[in-house]
């Protein structure tokens, strides 16, 4: 590794408890729930209808403009209901959802083939690999379910030369990337070099951590059996390692600019999940219908990996892997530093959702036990993004979002650097995120405001046209009119002259 | 299992009261040798001052409606009680001490928002108080002569809450050695205990000893103190190339004496009250050992540190405005 990380915290990774047991597939529920909006975009749009009948693959939502993604049936089923249900969010929201009852016969499709031919995937196009992408669906599986063909798109358009495929799972307790690593090695490494061929990137880095210490040597060996010089990466296990701009940093010493993208600095990194349902979805023609799912925590009896159809509730994979514990107080989807409550275990699991951590009491942080910041510095020493985020947060304390933002409050990943480390333990990534909401709402606000100011000025401008025009007119026709009247009198007093004259003359 | 939990948890392993705690302790040997040397009157002012600024903390949190155990157990004031005791002459009449612990902790500490809300260091606004109010009783130290013998504990205790002042003890009112060596030229050994006035220098050392165990633990940034004896350094440097005066010619007589090493490593450090961005926090330490130095050789009191560590808490926001970090993405 060339650029180590001075920032971030070291966390236990507690990878251990859901690494003991195979990936097993999680049962499949009497239900699917699949909501229309998964990704990052305008949501998909229906295009079954209560009662059909769908098979296992069938495109039930179809992507809506450029930035969306196609949603398809993961099983035989018939359509029960189209209709608003709880989504995985943590205010209980719900969305639109294809409700799928599957048939009563329905299994698990059989394995694909886990070895690679690089034959074949040397034949794909660029062109094909990219529609095969947005056909099948598939969206950044890391958590941040961007639609992966509109990064290829980029990718394709501008020049690449780093390839990073991202299999560090830095945030604690998730493992879903290791054991694809260590089940599926083929599918990831030949995802990565259907994407390398797709954008032509110039060299592939695979980056992993080094707690994820048994995949590294299936991962070694399934590079070899594919032959490309991919360049493994095994870096030291540091949260936020996985952190997108982060691991770009550390691999190639460049930094994403602010408000810009990867592809700004010839980078394009792609989770490793994604990589494998890429090489699924182009060499098997299998649309993104399934996902590894992490099952963890302390309040699970017995914590694994799962594979997962998408719209399985919560509920069939907390059952399954043996419940909870008596102490159990909540859900956590996602990691447990960046991940999002869940107010329910009724809603189902989504293309981004890699792991689900149920938690106990002894995790939660004690805030009553908050103090005031004395400025003591530590969270400036592991914010990853730079940043000084004890004076955001008196900037923030105080309203005055401007001077936040002066300090780059924009740049803040909120990762929770620095509340772990926070000896006041103030929950700082809690005020930067209601911040940066602010200054989102300022922005559009201030857009709104130019807007009307616009409109207005336009308007008065109309205004003040109209009526310039209208007293032109007027103008006009009043010298008309006057060089009327002075024409009839003129004529009037040159009748009355002329008559005069006639009288005299008579 | 209703409830909503959010990420991120964790329990963070900090806590302000330990850093506080932390700060205590890298004191102690300073405290240890300074008692050895000077005798028992550093320990009379730190429990006056302690006990003076506990009881006062806690009416303070009682007015301002906060939760006293949490506060009182943040160590914090206790810190500053320390920290004013120790610069403090020893004899101090006790109400004087007591006068100082207030203006502390009530008005410099509580009166602007309580901790980590106070513009200046209120243990060194306390220590301003009285040497603007009483410069005579604040220059009065323990004399420099070899030979002298310290008052015992009873003697002590008797002086400093009884003002009686026995007569072999008429040597108490003596200027600091910085005073002693700026109207006294003569050479200075090095570490034969007259270099920084009789002993001083081993108390210096002392402190320097708790500083850099702070340093290595991270609890202080290294920062403050390196730019801070830096700045002293060099300072002393020069000095030493365009003086006549003697002790001026040692640098490591600045280095050595008065509050140099203890306002280097433990009231620069002071984390509400100095700069907070890295590069701030070398302009500000430097700030202060420039401002101090210049006090000590050319200004009316014998020491700087007190004003230069206001002077340079009045600048720290200026300072952070002006140096705010490169964020990620902003090169």
């Amino acid at each position: 590794m060339k650029h180590p990380m001075k920032a971030g915290v070291p966390l236990p990774g507690h990878r251990s408890i859901s690494t003991q047991l195979p990936v097993a597939r999680a049962p499949i529920p009497e239900e699917l729930v699949i909501p229309v909006s998964q990704h990052i975009g305008m949501p998909a749009t229906p295009v079954v209808k209560s009662g059909d009948e769908v098979v296992r693959g069938q495109l039930i939502a179809a992507a809506q403009g450029f930035v969306s993604a196609n949603i398809h049936a993961p099983i035989n089923a018939r359509v029960k209901a189209i209709e608003s249900r709880p989504v995985p969010h943590p205010s209980g929201l719900t969305g639109l959802c294809i409700v799928l009852e599957p048939e009563a016969e329905a299994e698990w499709p059989l394995q694909v083939p886990k070895a690679m031919d690089r034959d074949s995937i040397s034949d794909c196009q660029p062109m094909d690999i990219k529609q095969k992408i947005r056909d099948a669906g598939i969206v950044g599986l890391g958590g941040a379910t961007f639609p992966t063909s509109v990064k290829i798109k980029s990718g394709i358009d501008s020049h690449i030369d780093t390839l990073i495929i991202n299999g560090c799972e830095c945030e604690p307790w998730i493992t879903c990337d290791e054991m694809l690593f260590r089940e599926r090695p083929q599918h990831v490494i030949g995802g990565s070099c259907l994407i390398q061929q797709a954008i032509k990137a110039d060299k592939r880095v695979l980056a992993i951590e080094e707690e994820e210490s048994e995949a590294i040597d299936l991962l070694r060996g399934a590079i070899l059996d594919c032959g490309d010089p991919i360049q493994l990466e095994v870096l030291p296990t540091r949260y936020p390692t996985g952190s997108e701009k982060q691991l770009i940093q550390i691999v190639t010493d460049k930094e994403v600019p602010s408000h810009g993208l990867p592809a700004d600095i010839g980078v394009a990194v792609y989770n490793a999940g994604t990589a494998a349902a890429v090489y699924r979805a182009v060499m098997f023609d299998e649309p993104l219908i399934s996902r590894f799912v992490t099952v963890s925590g302390p309040g699970i009896r017995q914590p694994r990996v799962l594979e997962v159809l998408l719209g399985t509730p919560v509920k069939t994979l907390i059952e399954f892997c043996g419940g909870q514990t008596e102490d159990a107080n909540g859900l956590i989807m996602g990691g447990a530093m960046m991940g999002v409550g869940l107010s329910s275990d009724e809603v189902p699991v989504t293309k981004g959702m890699n792991s689900i951590l149920v938690t106990i009491p002894s995790m939660m942080q004690d805030n009553q036990g908050e103090m005031p910041c004395i400025r003591c510095g530590e969270c400036v020493k592991v914010c990853p993004s730079q940043l000084a985020p004890q004076q955001l947060l008196s900037f923030i304390r105080a309203d005055d979002l401007e001077q936040a933002q002066r300090w780059n409050l924009e740049d803040c990943i909120e990762c929770g650097c620095c509340n772990a480390v926070c000896p006041s333990h103030i929950p700082l990534s809690d005020y930067y995120r209601y911040a940066k909401s602010g200054l989102r709402a300022q922005g559009k606000a201030k857009m709104k405001a130019q807007q009307s100011k616009q409109r207005y000025e336009f308007r008065n401008e109309r205004l003040e046209r109209a009526k310039r025009e209208r007293e032109e007119k007027m103008r006009k026709k009043k010298e008309a009119l006057q060089a009327a009247n002075k024409a009839k009198a003129r004529a009037a007093m040159k009748e009355e002259a002329e008559a005069a004259e006639r009288e005299e003359d008579a | 299992m209703s409830n909503l939990v959010h990420a991120p948890l964790n329990s963070p392993s900090a806590a302000v009261s330990a850093t506080m705690r932390r700060v205590l302790l890298a004191l102690s040997p300073g405290i240890v040798v300074y008692t050895a040397f000077f005798g028992w009157g550093l320990m009379i002012q730190l429990l006056l001052a302690s006990v003076c600024a506990l009881v006062l903390e806690a009416i303070m949190l009682k007015i301002r409606n906060r939760p006293i155990a949490l506060h009182i157990t943040d160590y914090s004031a206790l810190v500053t009680a320390w920290l004013l005791a120790i610069c403090l002459p020893p004899l101090l009449p006790w109400w004087m001490t007591v006068l100082a612990v207030a203006f502390a902790i009530v008005i410099a500490k509580h009166l602007y928002g309580g901790l980590g809300f106070n513009p200046f260091n209120p243990a060194m606004v306390g220590y301003a108080v009285l040497l603007v109010s009483f410069p005579r009783e604040m220059t009065q130290w323990l004399p420099q002569e070899s030979g002298y013998q310290l008052p015992g504990f009873g003697e002590t205790l008797s002086i400093i809450f009884q003002g009686t002042v026995t007569t072999h003890l008429d040597g108490l009112s003596t200027a600091t050695p910085q005073d002693h060596y700026k109207h006294n030229p003569v050479i200075a050994p090095l570490l034969t205990g007259v270099l920084a006035g009789k002993n001083w220098e081993w108390v210096s050392l002392a402190w320097l000893a708790g500083g850099l165990w702070l340093a290595f633990k991270g609890t202080l940034d290294w920062r403050i103190p390196l730019s801070l004896l830096l700045t002293v350094t060099l300072f002393a440097i020069g000095l030493m190339l365009g003086t006549d005066n003697p002790a001026w010619k040692n640098p490591l007589f600045h280095l050595l004496s008065g509050g140099t090493m203890l306002a280097a490593f433990f009231i620069a450090t002071d984390p509400v009250t100095a700069s907070t961005t890295p590069l701030g926090r070398w302009i500000y330490a430097a700030g202060i050992g420039l401002l101090a130095m210049i006090i000590r050789i050319w200004g009316g009191y014998p020491d700087g540190f007190a004003f230069a560590v206001l002077l340079m808490n009045l600048s720290a926001p200026l300072i952070d405005h002006l140096t705010i970090p490169r964020a990620y993405g902003h090169r």
